[in-house]
Parts: C-alpha cells; sequence; structure tokens
C-alpha cells in the first residue's frame, strides 16, 4: 500500500500537533464572542430601565452593541484575544526550530521550507480565522433571536473578524519572524516583546524627548498620535482599530509584507541555529544596538525626570547606566555566559553614539526646534489659541480640532505675531520654574498654541509661554474678528438642533449630562444667551478673572464642513451621525445672560462654591504630601472665595503653589460626591 | 551515487567540515568512521538536506540536495536522537512520514513493527532508549529511500536486534538496492558490516576505501631481529605507522601489501617474523595516530 503526498494531509498532519491553539482560541472566542455580546446585553438592558431612554429598547440597544462591536470596547476584547491566539500559534509553529531533534525532523523531510512556511501560516490563519467567524455567527443569531438584527450589525461584527484575522494575522508574523531570528524559545519570546514593543517605546521615547527639551513642543496631531500605535505594533494596531474603526486596507498591506519578510528569513535561517540565543549573527548585532539605544534613551529621560531637579547630570548617568545595564543583559542573553558580557567592544561603541546623538539632538535643539519660524511666503494659514482656551480642552483632540479650524489666513498682523512668540520666546524661554512678580497674577504667563499650514501641505503646532501683557495687543485683535468668534463658539453658527444634550461644569461641581437633555427650551435660552455673550469677549475679561463655568455640548459640527469623519460616535439617546463632537465652550464672569440662563435652568454656578454648600474640605499640598480636613464654619468661610475648579484654574498653576482641595458639595438631594479643586493663594 | 566535492562547514567560528570530497555508490553499506567532533553528524545532516553546506557541492544521483524535494525523497535520515511526537504511538508517526513521502509505505511499516515485535499502538514515551532505536529504523525503512543515512543507529540496540537490523539492511540492499550510510564509533559493527569505509577526522577525510582493500594495504607485522642494523634499515625501509616494542618483540603497523612487507621483512633476516591484517579499529588507531591523535597523548 502506497500514500500519496498531499496539501491535505500535510495541512492535517502539522495541525494535529498543535490542535491546543485551536482549542483554546475556540475557547476564546467563545468567550469574546458569543459570552460577552450576551453580558453587555444584560448590562444595556439594565441601563435603559435605569436612565428611560426615548428610543425603543431595541433599537437603542441595536445601537449601542453596533458601537461597541464595531469601535468600541466589545470589538477591542475580541481584538485582544486574536492577537494572544496568533502569538501563541506562531510560538508553537515554530518552536520546532528551536531544538535541534524537532529540526532534525522537520527539514529531513522532503519539503520545501516555503511549504512548510505556507502550512504554518495556513494553520494559523485557521487557528484565527474559523472561531472568529464562528463567534461572529454565534452573535449575529444570538442578534437575531433577541431581534436586534440590523445591516449595521453585521457590517460591525464581520469588521470585527477581519479586524481579528487582519491583525492577529500581522501579530502571527511578527512573532514568527522573532523565533525565526532566533533559536531559543525563551529568546524567541523575548524577541516577539521586543519586536512587538519596540516601534511604540521609541516613538513614545521620541516624543518624550520632544516634551522634555523642547519648550514650544506641542503634540502634533490625532493622525500622529494614531500612526503611532496603528503601524508601530500589530497588537496596538489591532487594539487601535478595534477602538477606532480605521480602515484595515494599509494594515492587510502591511501583514503581508510582514509574512513576506518571515517568509524571506526562514528561507535563509540555518538549521544549525536550533539551541543559539539568535540565528543570524549581523541581525542580532543590529537588535543588540538598538535595544542598548532604546534602554540608554529611557533610562536617561527617567533619571532626569524621575527627580525634581530636572539636571542634566542625572540625565547623562541614566543614559550610561541604561546603556550599560542593557548591554550587559543582552550579551548574557546571547552568549550565557557572563564572562563575555563585555565583547563586541564596537558594536557597543555603535549604540553609545547613537545614544549620544540622540540625546545631543534634543537636549542641545540641533534642528532648531524652539526658534523655527517659517519665511512669510510659504505660510498658508495660521491658527492661534491664547491662553485660557487652551487649559479649557480637555484632551489634544479636541484642542487639535479646534486649532485645525480656527485658521485665519496669513496676514501681515498674523505673521507678525507668530514672529513675536518666536523671537520672545527666545529670549524668555518657557518660564516653568519662574514665578510671577510678586505673586500676583497680573503678568502671569499663558500658553498661547500655534498652528501653522505651509504651502506646501505640510503644518506644525508650537506652544509658546508668553507674560500675558506680551500678547493682550494681539489677543485683543483676534477676539475682534468674527471668524475667530466662529471658531472659538462655533455654535455662533449653528443652529439649536444641531446641539445635543449639555452638562454645565462650574465652581459648583458637574451638572447631570441628563439635566438639560431634553430641556429643548432650556437648551435654547441658553445657547441664544452665550452667542450674544461671546461678542463681549476681551483680553481683559479673560485676564483678571477665573470662567465661570464649561459648557460641555454635543454638537453636530456637519453644518460647518467640520469633523464630519466622527459619524460612529454614538450618544447615549442613541443618535448616530447627529451629535457628534462633545465641544467645551467657556462661560466667562462677564457673560452674565448665560450664567442666568443656566441658573434659570435649576443649575447653581458661580467662581467659587458657596461655604453654605460644603460640608468638609480636605487639603492636599503636593509638596509635603499633607493633608488636612477642615469641617468647622468658620474655616470653610475663608476656604470657598480660594476655591476654583480644577480645569476653569489650570491656567494660574503656574502662580500657585500645590494646593488642592477637595471638597464634599450640597445639593438637592444632600451630599455629592467629592469635588476635587484648585485652592488658590491667600493674598 | 553521492557525490560531495570540496564540501565545507562551519558553525560560528568553528570548522566543522573542512574540503571533504568523496563519493558514496550506490548498493554498498558505507560506514563512516571518525573521532569525536570529526564531523560525520554534521555530514550526515548536510547529506539528508537538514544543513546547507557553506562551501562545495553534494550532489545525489546528480542533482543538489538542499531544498530538492525529489532528491530529498530518496534520502531517509535516521538521527543520533531521533524525536516522537508527544503522547504520539508508531502508528501516528508513520502517517506523518506518509504524509511527506510519497513511497511511505504502510504495510512493510506494520510488517516490521510485528517482526521486531513493536506494539504500534502504544504511545512512544513508554518505550526504552533501544525502541526508540528499532523504531527509527523502522521508520526509516519505511519511506523506501534508496539512501539511508544512519547515526550511530546501533548504539542502544540489543546484539541480536543488531543482527537483525543488518539483516534488515541486507535484503533491502538486495531487494531494492538500498544504500546504507552509517556513522558510528562502534567499528567492530562497522567492520561486520560496511563494504567502504569513510575516515574523518577533525572536519578533514583522511580516507575513503573499500574495506577489503583498505586492509589488504595496511598490515600489523610481529618480528625480533637480531641485528639492530638490520633492524634499523628495516624500519627505514616500513616506515611504519605505529611502533610498540615488548622486550625484543617489536610490533609495527605499517603500510603495504603483505608480500611487499615480506620481503622487506625477510631481508632484515628475523628470528621470527608475522604479518597478521589489521581490525578495522586498529586501521582506525593506526590512522588517527600517524597524524598525531594519540591514545597517550589524551591520557596524558
Amino acid at each position: 500500500m502506497k500514500s500519496g503526498i498531499s496539501w491535505g494531509k500535510l495541512l492535517h498532519q502539522f495541525w494535529k500537533r498543535q490542535t491546543w491553539v485551536f482549542a483554546l482560541s475556540c475557547t476564546g472566542a467563545f468567550l469574546s464572542w458569543p459570552v460577552l455580546f450576551m453580558m453587555q446585553l444584560s448590562n444595556l438592558e439594565e441601563t435603559y430601565a435605569r436612565q428611560g431612554y426615548r428610543l425603543p429598547l431595541k433599537e437603542w440597544l441595536s445601537r449601542a452593541v453596533c458601537n461597541s462591536l464595531g469601535s468600541g470596547m466589545h470589538g477591542c476584547v475580541i481584538a485582544f484575544g486574536a492577537v494572544v491566539v496568533a502569538v501563541l500559534a506562531a510560538w508553537c509553529g515554530f518552536a520546532a526550530l528551536h531544538s535541534r531533534e524537532k529540526t532534525d525532523l522537520l527539514h529531513g523531510l522532503p519539503v520545501r521550507r516555503e511549504k512548510v512556511f505556507a502550512l504554518k501560516t495556513v494553520i494559523a490563519a485557521l487557528d484565527i480565522a474559523v472561531p472568529a467567524a464562528a463567534g461572529c455567527l454565534c452573535v449575529l443569531i444570538l442578534a437575531a433571536a433577541r431581534g436586534l438584527m440590523s445591516g449595521e450589525l453585521i457590517a460591525a461584527a464581520l469588521r470585527a473578524a477581519c479586524v481579528c484575522f487582519v491583525y492577529g494575522m500581522a501579530t502571527w508574523a511578527t512573532a514568527a519572524l522573532a523565533m525565526l531570528l532566533t533559536g531559543q524559545l525563551l529568546v524567541g519570546a523575548l524577541g516577539t516583546a521586543v519586536l512587538v514593543g519596540i516601534g511604540p517605546l521609541l516613538a513614545l521615547l521620541c516624543k518624550s524627548y520632544a516634551e522634555t527639551f523642547y519648550s514650544t513642543y506641542y503634540p502634533a496631531s490625532r493622525f500622529t498620535e494614531g500612526a503611532l500605535w496603528r503601524y508601530t505594533s500589530p497588537v496596538l494596531g489591532a487594539l487601535y482599530a478595534a477602538a477606532s474603526g480605521s480602515p484595515l486596507l494599509p494594515a492587510a498591506a502591511l501583514t503581508v509584507l510582514l509574512l513576506a519578510l518571515a517568509l524571506a528569513v526562514y528561507r535563509i535561517r540555518p538549521s544549525e541555529a536550533a539551541g543559539r540565543a539568535m540565528a543570524f549573527r549581523l541581525p542580532a548585532e543590529g537588535i543588540a544596538v538598538v535595544l542598548c539605544f532604546t534602554g540608554a534613551i529611557a533610562s536617561g529621560i527617567f533619571f532626569r525626570t524621575a527627580g525634581w531637579t530636572q539636571s542634566d547630570p542625572w540625565f547623562v548617568f541614566g543614559l550610561c547606566f541604561g546603556l550599560a545595564l542593557v548591554w550587559a543583559v543582552v550579551r548574557v542573553i546571547y552568549t550565557m555566559d557572563i564572562r563575555r558580557v563585555f565583547t563586541h567592544g564596537a558594536t557597543l561603541a555603535l549604540a553609545a553614539a547613537l545614544t549620544c546623538a540622540f540625546a545631543a539632538y534634543f537636549r542641545l535643539d540641533l534642528a532648531g526646534f524652539d526658534a523655527y519660524l517659517p519665511v512669510r511666503d510659504s505660510v498658508r494659514s495660521i491658527a492661534v489659541l491664547p491662553g485660557a482656551e487652551y487649559e479649557m480642552l480637555d484632551s489634544s483632540v479636541k484642542w487639535q480640532s479646534r486649532l485645525e479650524h480656527t485658521g485665519l489666513g496669513c496676514d501681515d498682523a498674523l505673521y507678525a505675531f507668530l514672529t513675536k512668540l518666536t523671537a520672545e520666546h527666545e529670549k524668555n524661554g518657557d518660564g516653568s520654574t519662574e514665578l510671577p512678580d510678586n505673586g500676583k497674577p497680573t503678568d502671569y504667563r499663558v500658553p498661547v498654541v500655534v498652528r501653522v499650514e505651509l504651502e506646501n501641505g505640510r503644518w506644525y503646532t508650537r506652544c509658546y509661554w508668553m507674560r500675558f501683557s506680551d500678547v493682550s495687543e494681539e489677543m485683543a485683535s483676534l477676539y475682534g474678528r468674527e471668524a475667530y468668534l466662529d471658531a472659538l463658539y462655533p455654535i455662533r453658527k449653528l443652529e439649536d438642533e444641531a446641539v445635543g444634550g449639555l452638562s454645565v461644569e462650574s465652581s459648583c461641581g458637574r451638572s447631570d449630562p441628563l439635566t438639560l437633555r431634553y430641556d429643548r427650551e432650556a437648551i435654547g435660552r441658553i445657547l441664544a444667551a452665550l452667542r450674544e455673550d461671546c461678542l463681549t469677549l476681551t483680553p481683559e475679561s479673560v485676564k483678571t478673572q477665573a470662567p465661570a463655568a464649561v459648557i460641555h455640548a454635543d454638537l453636530d459640527l456637519s453644518p460647518l464642513g467640520l469633523e464630519t469623519d466622527r459619524t460612529a460616535w454614538i450618544d447615549e439617546e442613541g443618535n448616530p451621525e447627529r451629535y457628534i463632537w462633545s465641544e467645551s465652550l467657556i462661560v466667562w464672569p462677564g457673560f452674565t445672560h448665560t450664567i442666568a440662563a443656566i441658573e434659570a435652568a435649576g443649575i447653581e454656578i458661580g467662581a467659587h462654591p458657596s461655604a453654605n454648600s460644603i460640608r468638609e474640605v480636605t487639603v492636599y499640598d503636593n509638596g509635603q504630601e499633607e493633608t488636612e480636613t477642615f469641617t468647622d464654619r468658620e474655616t470653610l468661610e475663608k476656604l470657598a472665595p480660594r476655591m476654583v475648579i480644577r480645569e476653569a484654574v489650570t491656567r494660574w498653576m503656574r502662580i500657585q503653589t500645590d494646593c488642592f482641595a477637595s471638597a464634599a458639595l450640597r445639593t438637592g438631594q444632600g451630599f455629592m460626591e467629592y469635588q476635587d479643586f484648585m485652592l488658590l493663594e491667600d493674598n | 551515487m553521492i557525490q560531495i566535492q570540496n564540501l565545507t562547514k562551519c558553525f560560528e567560528n568553528e570548522t566543522a567540515l573542512s574540503d571533504i570530497t568523496l563519493t558514496i555508490p550506490d548498493g554498498e553499506v558505507f560506514g563512516l568512521i571518525g573521532t569525536n567532533g570529526a564531523g560525520k553528524s554534521t555530514l550526515l545532516r548536510i547529506l539528508s538536506g537538514v544543513l546547507r553546506q557553506d562551501e562545495g557541492s553534494v550532489r545525489v544521483d546528480g542533482e543538489a540536495v538542499w531544498e530538492n524535494e525529489k532528491v530529498k525523497q530518496t534520502i531517509a535520515f535516521i538521527p543520533d536522537e531521533a524525536y516522537f511526537f508527544p503522547n504520539a504511538t508508531p502508528r501516528e508517526m508513520a502517517a506523518f512520514f506518509a504524509a511527506a513521502r510519497d513511497a511511505f509505505d504502510f504495510e512493510r511499516f506494520e510488517d516490521l513493527t510485528r517482526r521486531l515485535k513493536l506494539d504500534p499502538a502504544r504511545p512512544i514515551r513508554t518505550f526504552s532508549k533501544g525502541m526508540k532505536k528499532q523504531l527509527a529504523v523502522i521508520l526509516g525503512l519505511s519511506t523506501g529511500a534508496k539512501y539511508l543515512l544512519c547515526d550511530e543507529t546501533f548504539d542502544g540496540l540489543d546484539p541480536v536486534m543488531r543482527q537483525a537490523v543488518k539483516s534488515l539492511f541486507a535484503g533491502d540492499m538486495v531487494e531494492r538496492g538500498l544504500t546504507p550510510v552509517i556513522a558510528s564509533h562502534n567499528l567492530r559493527e562497522l567492520e561486520d558490516i560496511c563494504d567502504r569505509v569513510g575516515l574523518l577526522h577533525k572536519g578533514g577525510i583522511l580516507l575513503s576505501e573499500e574495506l577489503a582493500g583498505m586492509k589488504q594495504k595496511l598490515h600489523k607485522i610481529q618480528c625480533v631481529i637480531p641485528d639492530a642494523e638490520k633492524e634499523k634499515e628495516m624500519l627505514t625501509a616500513l616506515s611504519p605507522l605505529r611502533t610498540v616494542r615488548q622486550g625484543q618483540l617489536m610490533m609495527l603497523t605499517v603500510r603495504g601489501t603483505r608480500e611487499e612487507l615480506l620481503r622487506t621483512v625477510d631481508a632484515a633476516e628475523p628470528v621470527f617474523s608475522e604479518i597478521l591484517p589489521l581490525s578495522l579499529e586498529e586501521i582506525f588507531i593506526g590512522e588517527t595516530e600517524a597524524i598525531g591523535y594519540e591514545v597517550r597523548d589524551i591520557l596524558g
């Protein structure tokens, strides 16, 4: 009896050796698809019953699960499970190459390496795709049984399965690459961690160095932040894709490239590498250089920022220590011989040189980052957001969005302002350790963030810390521009229907977001007052007083041609593609009409909480790490005028001691949870 | 036929095989002998396509071995420590090999397990070392490969089983022209079975000849020469590879045919002389001592 050779038989035989990975994948898929789906449904039904949304239950549930699966928590859990399975499949698939006996068996077979690799790839694809497809089907069946089936849900489930597959295979290829580059299982596992983590780590370190050493550095953009996650690591990319709904085609292309690279490495990998730490000598030294360089710069920035002084000697110590430590660890792993720790001096020298060059580049600002000023003709548009607005926006995403639509073109006045910012900043530095004159808030520093678009399509952002008196004239000019006010207060150009729920945050805490959600009349009154009040904005009005409140509004900016890419966002009411952007609008003490409208809606507002509304105050002094709690009326009355909410006063931080207060505030129902405040100095 | 031309293989900074040129004819048992670390296993792993040579060429029936599925179908490698999947039975291992080898013969496999009294359904992890060796041989023979590369395969087999395996090899050689290549330290085993021997030392090939011819060219002489001058002349003429004295009795290992040596010894007028054939082990010791690899040196 003769047996014929076939792909099917080989696949079956190879697959049999790692059925546990498939079993694990099935278990994970079962838990992360149908089980998590049902758990989510239970929670959502409870939430619905508690909140009393206006949408019918099934419609609301359908949208909620859709959102969670397509770009939310459920999708993330599924993607993470796929990534774990992919790593295990790669380790299991290529572990044979780390043992001489197993290698003899595998490579003694009359099967070309390309075929072996293809078989392993198919098995990994099946390990990832089959359970995901089954899980996806289960979810759709369950959804149909509960009457939640919709086209959007099918699309979201299929997308989640695609994210699983695409990023699972990318992770598999990365882990396989690590296994192929190494010759021991433990080193292979470490190698996987390195390949998966080194990209984001290096990117984060670059960002950290820029933040530390460039005084005008400002986080670049959503795209850059997203790219940091998406393209530097398949694992982080999977989570990002699952959470953001980003397109999968680039990831699929990268996956194919990674697979091709892994195959190329496998074809030239020497079988005798089994048992050695690293399979290839030259790449091993390259990896050693990268690891040492990364360790050194990470250690350098850690030692520089760990202490309060941020001194250069500690920075240098950190660089040297990190370099030596990582080098020693890498050498011991490579050779398993502690006596050979400091061999390969040339590689060490290269790592040291790279480290020095990198550190000097940032520390000495060799690129002239802080002093950069484009020539007038090359600037297309300049967007400026000074001081207080900067601090009101609680995320760089919001800030970037605001910047993107506050571009005012580039006239002589704006370019002169940019020139002044650059020159004054050069002269004054960031002033981060400088106290204001006499500790009084008469000439404090404010951050002025600019976004400059160039004629060649490129753009950059900077944050200049300026004395208020130096920029007040330019700020007055900005506030006088209609276009600028439209950008700061987009509600000026929007109909009331474009505004969803809104909540108010003041020194008395944050109102329940639901308070005003369905009171369209109250919302209309507040918006009308705000549109009127924002015309009174002057530098003086924002200079001397803390904001009275911040309105957080869900806005549909699409009528303005903005933020149309955020259609996946669904508000709690279940109105997708409508209230797509949560905007923070500042209410200054001079906005009397707005404050009156808010108070008429039943929301207490004020620059400071009244002493009567406070039960107790706990004061924290970060400098001394001590706390003290006050409950007596006399002390509370003294403290109340000094208390401002954190967000409303962050711009004051540079003139404050690091004192915070946590107060229990009285509400209509009794005392609400503790609210944090900044504590102004007692002048 | 296996043809090896100027084969060199290095592991990091160590040269495992250096400029090896060797031919292994079909239908013969080729014995690969050598000192520890001589490169026997490395050579077999290159022949089987597991390793790739750095320089030179390895051709089997005229074709390169590396990544050549067609040629590798004709080669089966039985490594020193064969790997079997955890919890696998002999039958499952056979199924694995059958999936990759188009000439795998299940009937032969079943027949051999029956004859060698191995239970094909029993987990291999419960097998003794010798039983695992037997299974490796059975699997190797069942592949139907023309060339069977055996690395220390006879180690761990009991004498009866060794004879049985030798019989199997002999049967396959007659039936289907099997060419076993056997690397071993056990020279007495090889002496019984090998037609041709290759001697490796420190990565180089010292000699590769038919065993019978090798034995005709190397002899051991025991003699007593009373005349010191004539003894000196004889030694000069013979250039012995090895000389051992016990009183007046001199034992020499020398190259040459029996007739030539007889003439030279007789010319020295010995009171006693005897020319004996060498065992493979003595040939091995003589050849390696000739290049400075002496037991005395090793033992200090």
